[in-house]
């Protein structure tokens, strides 16, 4: 629905976009080494401007703004290549005739990349017990026991991990 | 993974606290009282249901990667952690405390209750049966189920047909699980009283007390249905249903057919469960509704209160069939 103040912000987003595309493009095409990616999130980076109308009235310094944004995606995709490769390097032990079917590793190495994200920043007790809740399906009891801590302390280390989660899901946007 | 925000605005901190909390609790539910504190929690707001909404599309997303043939590849990539020196100190904790674990842990296989017996009703029968541990079963109209308990597991497989199954502790150490397999997938029982009912294209749960876990066969991704709700399944999807478990689900382990506004075509789909010879409805009829309780072992009975409240009458046609039409 395009209302007087959503008209003003395309607007506003657009004489952005006409003056700060061109340095923005030779700075991520030098970070990233690569044209296409360095449009992606140029692309990326002006949807994120669009999806926060109330910056950019008060916008002072677009030129930090727009270079935090792409340096957070910029992360974010080098991130990804990151795990991508772990990923690949630890499949090379699976063998080959057992594998998911590339649709399907699409998807995996999706849910892979946010889960990861997620986990990241958890420490290692709290990461281990919620992996080996949900991706081993052991019980509290097996886990407590692997990691020398009571039950109790598990549910919290669970409850955790859950929280840190449901917490970047709902600022992504 | 995509998450729905049908708030326009995202959860706050404070609601998604409780329902990590809740997750956490859910994962190894303990008792009924925590299972109707969830019910609580999740009916509170709406927030709560949204934020659980993520919880559950969260945890499937990595459930479902147990059956990976990569979970390994998986696993590793997760697991790891920039700090391989404190990486290595905790992997051998864990060997060594597996090593002990295993010496606590071995079950005792000396148990007594072992039982592995098949049970059956005929059309219109009702059945109830104590089990070995003690819980309770009970067979509805024409429904077949098999029982196994073994020194690792109690199974109850549904072979046709509906139970509701009130389960007691484990009297063995270390406890085993009670679990309902069904065509669709098993349940695990994580408190005292529910009914399955098996049809060819999905199973219904019905949860009255406690809580129950939902896994479908192809899929790694468990559910958990709390007390006072529904869940379904088939052998690829389970969802927990927003419905009410529905007290006329257990009411015929009493010997009745409950209904409340009850569209008559409904009751007489129910009621034919019990009848050799089904009874067919007519159109005409479908928009009157019932509200009773009917004794099954007296199937004339019910079909005379029937026509004492509503305008229809029942009648057979053939020596097969009988069919229910508007009185005139």
């Amino acid at each position: 629905m395009l209302t007087p103040s959503t008209l003003n912000d395309t607007r506003l987003v657009s004489d952005l976009y006409i003056e700060h595309r061109p340095w923005l493009f030779r700075w991520l095409t030098a970070k990233l080494g690569c044209d296409e990616q360095a449009c992606d999130v140029i692309q990326n980076t002006f949807v994120r401007v669009l999806s926060k109308p109330e910056q950019l009235s008060s916008l002072h310094e677009p030129r930090a703004y727009l270079t935090t944004i792409a340096k957070g995606l910029v992360m974010d995709y080098w991130r990804r290549q990151k795990l991508e490769k772990a990923y690949l390097d630890a499949l090379s032990q699976v063998p080959e005739a057992t594998q998911s079917s590339e649709e399907h590793r699409a998807e995996i190495l999706e849910t892979l990349y946010q889960i990861h994200y997620m986990l990241e920043k958890l420490s290692e007790p709290v990461r281990l017990a919620f992996l080996w809740s949900q991706l081993e399906g052991l019980k509290y009891q097996e886990i407590a026991t692997r990691l020398g801590v009571t039950e109790r302390t598990v549910k919290n280390y669970m409850a955790k991990a859950m929280f840190e989660c449901l917490k970047l899901l709902n600022q992504a946007t | 993974m995509t998450v729905n925000h049908p708030l326009d605005k995202p959860i706050n901190d404070d609601v998604l606290q409780e329902a990590a909390n809740w997750f956490a609790v859910v994962q190894d539910i303990e008792s009924s009282q925590e299972s109707q504190a969830f019910k609580s929690w999740l009916e509170a707001d709406e927030s709560h249901y949204h934020a659980w909404q993520q919880v559950t599309q969260l945890s499937a997303s990595i459930q479902k990667l147990q059956q990976s043939p990569e979970k390994p590849a998986i696993g590793a990539v997760l697991k790891s952690q920039n700090k391989p020196i404190i990486g290595s100190l905790l992997s051998l904790l864990v060997c060594v405390s597996s090593v002990m674990a295993w010496y606590i842990w071995s079950p005792s296989k000396s148990s007594a209750l072992f039982t592995n017996k098949q049970y059956q009703t005929a059309v219109g029968e009702t059945r109830s049966i104590v089990l070995a541990d003690g819980s309770a079963l009970w067979l509805n109209t024409n429904s077949k189920v098999s029982v196994r308990y073994n020194a690792d597991l109690r199974q109850i497989e549904i072979l046709s047909g509906e139970v509701l199954v009130e389960t007691a502790a484990d009297s063995q150490y270390p406890a085993r699980s009670l679990v309902v397999d069904s065509q669709h997938g098993r349940l695990t029982a994580l408190g005292t009283r529910f009914t399955v009912q098996q049809s060819d294209s999905h199973t219904i749960v019905n949860v009255f007390d406690g809580a129950i876990s939902l896994k479908p066969k192809q899929s790694e991704a468990a559910v958990v249905v709390p007390s006072g709700y529904q869940g379904r399944f088939d052998h690829q999807d389970a969802e927990m249903t927003y419905q009410s478990a529905d007290p006329a689900r257990q009411a015929w382990a009493n010997g009745i057919l409950l209904a409340n506004e009850k569209p008559l075509c409904d009751f007489v789909n129910e009621l034919n469960r019990y009848r050799n010879q089904p009874i067919i409805c007519a159109d005409d009829v479908d928009h009157f509704k019932l509200t009773g309780a009917y004794p099954l072992s007296d199937m004339r009975q019910i079909l005379s209160a029937v026509e004492a409240s509503i305008p229809v009458h029942f009648w057979q046609v053939n020596h097969s069939r009988w069919r229910v039409d508007k009185r005139r």
